[in-house]
């Protein structure tokens, strides 16, 4: 029999997946076989197969009235059919569905995890290194070894363990 | 290291550490994140997919992580190694195929990598061997605040990391494990499993294979849901979730033997002997086979081999990596599969010869 997604080749695989809570099974010839197999998860599919159900969705919002992202022009038309956003844009573009759409995927209606990690000014390795040698000679001076030893720890850490002055290290050891 | 060193190489994540009696192969943990400063990689133009790749290799400079990394741009590769590379789970299918400037950075090792300009700008994953989920998301959130750091990450109060696709939303995390469970398909039990795992919001693949359902028993079990819960939370629960899974397994596994000790153990010598002794093996027998001899070993009937060795045999039987040993000139799948009994062949003769069981770390074949 042909491949029940592109018709044209010969199927040869039975294909099991598990989508809105029910086990189902294609029929696939090899090439489309790989081409599920690429979808990160069975997710995506259900994330097509949910948007494109127009039954469900709420009849308060009227798709023709959200306007295009304005970022990068998909319209939401465009989202339902492939299933995926053009650009982070288009959350906020798209914001009045998407308390909705979320809740189907994944039963919430918010972010609680990890915050953003905040971009930080990149300090250039080797003025890092000479900064923190500086630092450990001056804690060896005033005879802080605890500090002094974290610092040549860090110190190796970015050295990829490279020797460092014998003096400060011998002064560590004691 | 040259990048044929890297496909010759017995990864540590496939070391057979950590793996539950041989139940738990793998685990990888993945971070979906992009930037802001470009569409999502489907609408970027070229000169934007390039600038990303830029702005991430720059970002990667200051990583420790990726100190040793080995940077592949996926266009300037045939396809012979592309194949490699996902067979290797360092790209996945999608990158291999897709057009357009797209990237992967990787570790030596193979346990930390990022995939640029995939379905989102960056695709961060970390692997390890068995289960070690806690690990996994420890080494790939590590990544993920070193690289974060050098980027401006596309992020919104209300839904978190803003992904291509809203399944990915919010921690963007895909925690997944390569699972062997032999006995409960053996039981007829796997459908039962699979309702219960998807009510749960797990996803559960097989790995394809003509005609079959889940060539070689194995299932990749993952969490299905990224809004909503912390990443801690996801991976509490895919935890609790693989504990109660290898449970029913071991149940299964003892009822086999209490109802069918001789023909589990007949099973499993007679896959042992074949693996041993075949001439031609198809990548499908190859798979039937070793999970016999897995469920053997997990029995504890077959002590000859270890987990180890058994994982780098499957990643190094595979279709792209047979191609690569034969160098040039492309196989027939008839030459592949002569090919693919001769390796296992050659690896069961050594690590016989080097004793009863290998160092846990897998066999090199002489």
């Amino acid at each position: 029999m042909k491949c029940e997604v592109c018709r044209k080749r010969e199927a040869t695989v039975a294909y099991t997946y598990i989508i809105d809570n029910e086990q189902q099974m294609l029929q696939l010839c090899s090439v489309c076989v790989a081409a599920q197999k690429g979808a990160e998860s069975v997710g995506t599919q259900q994330a097509s197969k949910i948007v494109a159900k127009p039954k469900i969705e709420p009849q308060s919002v009227d798709q023709k009235e959200l306007a295009p992202c304005p970022r990068c022009g998909m319209t939401y038309e465009a989202f339902r059919k492939g299933g995926r956003f053009g650009c982070h844009g288009c959350y906020e573009a798209f914001a009045a569905q998407l308390a909705w759409l979320m809740k189907q995927i994944h039963g919430a209606v918010g972010h609680c995890g990890k915050p953003r990690v905040e971009r930080r000014e990149r300090v250039d390795p080797e003025e890092e290194l000479s900064r923190l040698r500086q630092q450990l000679q001056n804690a060896v001076v005033v005879e802080a070894y605890e500090k002094a030893a974290e610092l040549r720890d860090r110190i190796r850490a970015l050295e990829g363990l490279a020797k460092i002055a014998p003096v400060a290290e011998k002064a560590i050891e004691r | 290291m040259t990048l044929s060193e890297v496909i010759h190489q017995a990864p540590g994540w496939l070391n057979g550490a950590q793996d539950q009696q041989g139940m738990v192969i793998s685990c990888r943990a993945r971070l979906a994140r992009n930037l802001e400063t470009a569409p999502f990689p489907s609408r970027a133009t070229a000169a934007e997919r390039d600038k990303v790749i830029e702005q991430v290799c720059g970002a990667a400079r200051y990583s420790r992580r990726l100190q040793a990394a080995i940077f592949l741009p996926i266009e300037s590769l045939d396809n012979n190694t592309r194949q490699a590379l996902v067979e290797r789970h360092l790209i996945s299918p999608a990158l291999a195929d897709s057009q357009g400037q797209r990237a992967v950075l990787f570790e030596c090792d193979e346990s930390l990598g990022v995939m640029i300009n995939e379905e989102d700008h960056l695709r961060l994953q970390a692997m390890a061997p068995g289960l070690q989920a806690e690990e996994v998301w420890r080494q790939v959130g590590a990544l993920d605040d070193e690289l974060g750091a050098g980027l401006n990450y596309a992020h919104s109060q209300r839904w978190g990391y803003l992904t291509a696709c809203p399944t990915n939303t919010g921690t963007g995390l895909r925690i997944s494990l390569l699972i062997h469970l032999p006995a409960l398909v053996l039981a007829e039990q796997m459908e039962r499993v699979l309702r219960g795992l998807t009510q749960l919001s797990f996803t559960v693949r097989g790995f394809y294979g003509e005609g079959t359902q889940a060539v070689g028993n194995l299932f990749q079990v993952s969490n299905q849901v990224t809004l909503g819960l912390s990443e801690e939370a996801i991976v509490e629960g895919l935890v609790e979730v693989t504990g109660q899974l290898i449970g029913f397994e071991r149940d299964a596994q003892e009822m086999l033997m209490t109802e069918a000790a001789a023909q589990v153990e007949d099973k499993a010598w007679r896959a042992f002997g074949l693996l041993s002794n075949a001439r031609v093996l198809s990548s499908q027998e190859f798979m039937n086979l070793l999970s016999a001899v897995r469920l053997g070993c997990s029995l504890g009937l077959i002590k000859e081999l270890n987990s180890g060795f058994m994982n780098q045999l499957m990643i190094v039987t595979q279709p792209f990596h047979l191609q690569s040993e034969a160098g040039s000139g492309e196989l027939t799948p008839e030459e592949r599969d002569i090919r693919r009994a001769a390796l296992v062949r050659q690896r069961i003769a050594a690590l016989r010869k080097d004793g009863p069981i290998g160092n846990p770390e897998g066999s090199e074949a002489a």
